[in-house]
């Protein structure tokens, strides 16, 4: 029998980039599925009252099938406890404290019966260049930053368009993350197309492409490919037959720039990649960029 | 109706902590509680008195307390110990330190042979690999021990473990584990160290059982003996997140308030971890007992020098490295704090680094010009690299340290050479300055971290001599004197509980440390060898047998 694997996702940044307000989105986001939201700090997160089935607890469980646990006990014990209803659960997110440090709480993704799969910081467009400065937490802030395989804006209509953009080029200066400005999509921040399934969504929200690979690839193309992501590329995922690696079916993911290939452990037999780009990328530089995995060397 | 009997004990020399009274020859002792302290001469109108020669040759001096211990700090001991330094464990064994590989190779055959089930995986602490100059220590070294059994083996730094290949079989940790913390050899394959909890965490049910296993009521005990053998009748927890749960309360209420356990324990909560609020730590302050005292709150700021994670001002580390982590957001410690504040709560805050230090005194400055108070006791915990002028600040604000002086024995070539230089690893944990700059002083071990034991700490604030024997930082040394009232009344003072413990003075509770020999006439050197008795706590006797 195959396992269950929980995607699971970090989700950090400073006080006050948002990171509540993000969770909050998310446990009543009806697209997403199950939730199991791992947090610090239980008042932090306000949660509904009338969304609450109980509260047990190290535990909050929500109406709508998501779960909100505590640290109280400790990673280890948490992502047991979660592993134990891993059959009521679809995705697992981390919410790291704000002087946390997220690659640190990543390496929980790697723990069997879970699958990293991105680390998001929110940044807080209006202050961060300034609190980079700050004497305490400045190295934090910029070390959280180039953690991220995905950077969130928030605060962003505090701002013009060319205050926004210097805050970009500044971001860049630290970390090779994909930098987006918030609100996006469940579907963004996740990749949440499946492989083989066709959802009709409006392209305001964001673009995807499908495209199946029936031949192996080489991994000489898969490195010309990394390399080459178009810039409106956020997320990656499916299988692909791979010639040098051993299994017969990898599994690929990408968030942001960063590319993870493990063996898989599903049956899934379509080799396909599904692409998740922001709202205006063009499709046909996606299925470009694509086609470079077919080139034989 | 007759008057309850007084026990009088001559002794060799008593020093009270009493300054009106700093020596006297016998103790007088009623119930719970010392009734006089003075002659023998001078007790004899006492009604209905006997007198018991039993501590006729000894010293006594009042209970030691640690001000900062951990409540599962005997729990290792359900584990083999393969540390570099000589610890003894709770029921006086002295485990000698495994000084190379081959030592700890032995140390280990030795706990394999002595476990009947073959699938029972071998657990072991206090791997110190930092002080052996040969190869590193691998999973390969402990295939020696057992190529079936799986070995985990936490190193005294707790952040990480080395493995054996059996273990690493059984939990699928191989070549393609994509966990960052497994170092991996030239052929991809891992080492057998596990960096980091999220790493140690993939030795699955055995590294569940290593630490679940330190939680067993029996350790709460075993502490106690630990204690009993090191002088101390006053224990603290600092700080627990549970410390407000009812289950908590009753298992350490258990083993406290019985009468067979030999010391008073102080649990401190951690708010910033549990949430814990105002109104239910005041409930649990009320649930205190006169040996078990709750309701009081820690927090942690930054980390620990020697895992370069302190937060320190510049030049920070000596290598350039960037600077530590901050566990708790500097710019949320007032909001936390502010209720418990308002309440009246004990607070003390973890601080290694000097940058913490200024987060803390910047804390208290605002809460206490938002709301004054005079006898508050903040105190900063470790403390280790304060300067002068943050020390002129502490003791303006009416507040407390509590230092990690054993570091000066334990890291202080480390800091010497790796850390922060010579310079400021003389000022570490500096008593001296914080002496003469009016601040009430104690210092700790903070168990497990370094063995619990008061007598060494105050050997290593007045002598200041680290593991490869040189004197660091001569200048900040203490008296004898000095330090053991650091370690009774000094401690007791930041507990709050200075009326009721920390000198032998009429009305007090009667908690005595015993000793063999007296500590203010041998030579300073020895301080930490003077053999211990055993402990008085409330009024009865514990000697140290080993048991």
């Amino acid at each position: 029998m195959i396992e269950n694997v929980l995607p699971f996702t970090v989700i950090g940044g400073y006080l006050g980039a948002g990171k509540t307000s993000l969770i909050n989105n998310l446990l009543t986001d009806s697209t997403i599925g199950r939730l199991a939201i791992v947090v610090n700090d239980f008042g932090e997160v306000n949660i509904d009252e009338s969304l609450i089935l109980s509260h047990d607890g190290d535990t909050i469980s929500l109406t709508n099938g998501c779960i909100c646990c505590s640290l109280i006990d400790g990673f280890a014990e948490t992502l047991t406890q979660i592993r134990a209803r891993s059959d009521q659960i679809d995705r697992v997110v981390v919410e790291v404290s704000g002087v946390g440090e997220p690659r640190k709480i990543a390496q929980w993704g790697h723990t069997p019966g879970y699958f990293l799969d991105g680390v998001v910081v929110l940044v807080d467009a209006s202050t961060v260049i300034e609190r980079s400065g700050d004497p305490y937490v400045g190295e934090t802030i910029c070390s959280q930053i180039a953690a991220a395989d995905l950077v969130l804006l928030s605060h962003c209509d505090l701002l013009e368009d060319d205050e926004i953009h210097i805050v970009e080029q500044w971001l860049k200066s630290l970390s090779s993350a994909m930098i987006l400005r918030s609100p996006i999509s469940a579907s963004m921040l996740f990749g949440l197309e499946e492989v083989g399934v066709e959802r009709n969504i409006s392209p305001i929200d964001h673009v995807s492409v499908t495209l199946e690979f029936p031949k192996p690839v080489d991994l000489a193309s898969i490195e010309v490919w990394e390399k080459s992501r178009p810039s409106g590329v956020v997320r990656v995922k499916g299988f692909l037959s791979v010639n040098e690696r051993s299994e017969e079916n990898t599994e690929v993911q990408m968030c942001g720039p960063n590319l993870t290939m493990t063996a898989s452990q599903s049956d899934q037999l379509r080799k396909v990649l599904v692409v998740v780009a922001t709202p205006r990328t063009p499709k046909a530089s996606i299925i470009k960029w694509l086609n470079l995995l077919n080139l034989a060397n | 109706m007759s008057v309850e009997v007084t026990t009088i004990y001559p002794a060799a020399a008593i020093y009270t902590m009493d300054p009106s009274r700093p020596t006297v020859s016998a103790v007088a002792i009623r119930g719970e509680r010392f009734f006089a302290a003075g002659t023998l001469d001078e007790m004899r109108s006492i009604a209905n008195y006997e007198v018991d020669n039993t501590f006729a040759g000894k010293i006594l001096l009042p209970g030691f307390v640690e001000a900062h211990s951990h409540g599962m700090a005997a729990g290792l001991w359900m584990h083999t110990y393969c540390g570099f330094f000589n610890r003894s464990d709770p029921n006086g064994k002295i485990w000698t330190g495994c000084k190379n590989i081959n030592e700890v190779i032995d140390r280990l055959r030795v706990a394999d042979d002595s476990l009947e089930d073959p699938n029972e995986p071998l657990l072991a602490w206090g791997l110190d690999p930092i002080y052996f100059s040969e190869e590193r220590l691998v999973g390969s070294h402990l295939d020696q021990v057992s190529l079936s059994r799986p070995i985990f083996v936490l190193h005294a730094s707790a952040h990480l473990a080395t493995v054996n290949s059996a273990l690493m079989d059984l939990e699928g940790i191989n070549s393609e584990t994509p966990m960052e913390g497994i170092p991996k050899d030239a052929e991809g394959n891992p080492i057998g160290e596990l960096q980091e909890p999220a790493a140690m965490s993939l030795a699955g049910t055995v590294f569940r059982s290593f630490f679940g296993r330190m939680k067993a009521q029996d350790t709460k005990w075993a502490l106690g003996r630990l204690a009993n053998k090191a002088g101390i009748t006053t224990l603290t927890d600092l700080g627990n997140p549970l410390s407000t749960n009812q289950t908590t309360i009753d298992e350490w209420r258990d083993v406290v308030d019985n009468e067979a356990f030999p010391a008073r324990m102080f649990i401190f909560d951690s708010p910033a971890m549990s949430q814990t609020s105002t109104e239910n730590l005041l409930i649990a302050k009320e649930k205190s007992s006169d040996k078990l005292r709750l309701g009081a709150v820690k927090v942690v700021l930054d980390g620990s020098i020697q895992g370069y994670t302190a937060r320190l001002r510049w030049p920070g580390y000596l290598d350039d490295r960037s600077n530590g982590m901050w566990v708790f957001p500097p710019e949320q410690l007032t909001e936390l704090l502010r209720p418990f504040h308002e309440a009246g709560l004990l607070i003390h805050v973890h601080c290694n680094g000097d940058e913490a230090v200024d987060v803390f005194l910047e804390t208290v400055e605002t809460l206490l010009s938002e709301f004054p108070k005079t006898d508050h006791r903040y105190t900063v915990q470790h403390c280790q690299l304060t300067s002068p002028e943050q020390y002129r600040r502490i003791s303006a604000l009416n507040m407390c340290v509590n230092l990690f002086s054993n570091h000066t024995w334990y890291w202080g070539d480390q800091h010497v050479t790796s850390t922060v230089g010579p310079d400021r690893a003389a000022r570490m944990n500096s008593a001296r300055t914080a002496l003469d700059a009016g601040v009430p002083v104690s210092m700790h071990c903070d168990a497990p971290v370094t063995p619990l034991g008061s007598l060494h700490v105050a050997w290593a604030a007045v002598n200041r001599r680290t593991a490869s024997g040189f004197v660091l930082g001569a200048e900040e040394q203490i008296t004898v004197d000095e330090a053991l009232h650091a370690v009774t009344l000094g401690a007791a003072y930041q507990l709050k509980m200075d009326g009721e413990i920390g000198s032998i003075a009429p009305r007090k509770f009667a908690d005595l440390a015993i000793l063999e020999e007296d500590p203010y006439t041998i030579d300073p050197n020895d301080l930490r060898d003077v053999p211990i008795w055993g402990t008085m706590s409330g009024g009865k006797i514990f000697p140290a047998e080993n048991t």
